[in-house]
């Protein structure tokens, strides 16, 4: 019984240690973070968009897909454009998407945010001769050699960022 | 045991990675460029030195029957810790690495030597061979991945050596070409160190 008690005190002590040097080092750095992700969500977008922002977004809820994380509107200097984040899954876990559509909901841009495809093959999904393909929705993309998986995750991503923004724009008309 | 020997023990002799054969998970994974064998080893090391330090410190608190229930926590605590810095401050190197990172917990080098010499050795001798240990890691790591990398994708830390005609040998950066260069350097490295003893 008492051994039970020492242990425990012991094992409580490390953990409390560990537990407040955790706490310290992630105040520090969780501002830190947050801030970095919002550089890079803000840099994706204008990336995508075609003309440049003028104004305020107008977030939007997602309909139906399931790869579809936000959209976004902004009034840009040719009308409106989407901001739209897709999240497919690729071979090495989820491919974090940024694609921009402009009011005709025909894709001006689309940029790699986050991934972990493996280096010297779905990584290149990164390079702009690869992305380049998929502005004016169209369907006819050269695959990265060996990395079938990213590729079609890509594909999925964009193609599905299209009809969320195709469903906002039919609305809208009506 | 000289304090320089502890130190160079884990970069030649004793490494973790050629000689050892420990870390083989983190080595296979992550070893497709240099530059993520590079951000790989540096970040064990850290987390080898701090988990060295604050165990051999501990030694003669912690308990036989309960060490490596500590050491996980300790060693965990280090992982998280080197995990959000470098999500903070070296974004490039935490994307790339992704789940590794937090996997260096489960990285055999690092119980190892909490177990064989931190837990047995004054502080400043454990800090030593974290360091060297973690050294002789990335050394292993970075002659690796230069190999992978080279031959696969044609580039080293991401310099285009051969130009654009170069066609990458694509099995050298996929999982089976790992364990086959993994072994030919094993292989190597092995000859070498042994042919240099017969000699002397």
């Amino acid at each position: 019984m008492k051994l039970f008690v020492k242990y425990g005190g012991i094992l409580c002590a490390i953990t409390l240690i560990m537990g407040l040097l955790l706490g310290l080092v992630n105040s520090v750095t969780e501002p830190v973070i947050e801030q970095l992700a919002q550089q890079t969500r803000l840099q994706s977008i204008k990336e995508v968009l075609s003309g440049d922002i003028t104004g305020d977004e107008i977030i939007y809820e997602v309909q139906s897909s399931r790869y579809i994380e936000s959209i976004a509107e902004y009034p840009t200097t040719e009308g409106r454009g989407f901001a739209v984040t897709a999240v497919p899954k690729g071979y090495g876990g989820t491919i974090s998407l940024m694609i921009g559509l402009n009011q005709e909901g025909v894709v001006t841009g689309v940029s790699v945010m986050d991934m972990s495809e493996t280096a010297g093959l779905g990584a290149k999904a990164k390079e702009q001769k690869f992305l380049e393909q998929f502005k004016n929705n169209n369907t006819e993309i050269t695959a990265i050699t060996g990395a079938t998986v990213t590729t079609n995750a890509v594909k999925l991503g964009v193609s599905e960022a299209i009809k969320e923004v195709g469903i906002i724009l039919k609305g809208v008309v009506k | 045991m000289n304090k320089f020997k502890i130190f160079t023990a884990g970069l030649i002799e004793q490494n973790p990675v050629l000689f050892q054969l420990l870390g083989m998970c983190a080595t296979l994974a992550v070893t497709t460029t240099v530059v993520n064998g590079i951000g790989m080893g540096l970040s064990t090391t850290a987390v080898l030195v701090m988990s060295n330090l604050l165990i051999s410190l501990l030694r003669k608190i912690v308990p036989q029957k309960i060490r490596i229930a500590s050491y996980i926590v300790i060693i965990a605590g280090f992982v998280t810790i080197v995990d959000m810095v470098l999500k903070a401050y070296v974004p490039s190197v935490s994307n790339s690495l992704g789940i590794f990172i937090p996997l260096i917990v489960v990285n055999c080098i690092i119980l190892a030597r909490a177990e064989m010499f931190a837990s047995k050795n004054g502080v400043f001798p454990s800090v030593l061979d974290g360091l060297g240990m973690g050294l002789g890691f990335t050394i292993a790591l970075v002659i690796i991945s230069a190999v992978r990398e080279i031959l696969g994708n044609g580039t080293f830390l991401g310099i285009s050596l051969f130009g654009a005609n170069y066609e990458p040998v694509i099995m050298a950066v996929m999982p089976p070409g790992a364990f086959i260069i993994l072994g030919v350097v094993i292989a190597v490295v092995n000859v070498i160190a042994k042919g240099g003893k017969r000699n002397a």
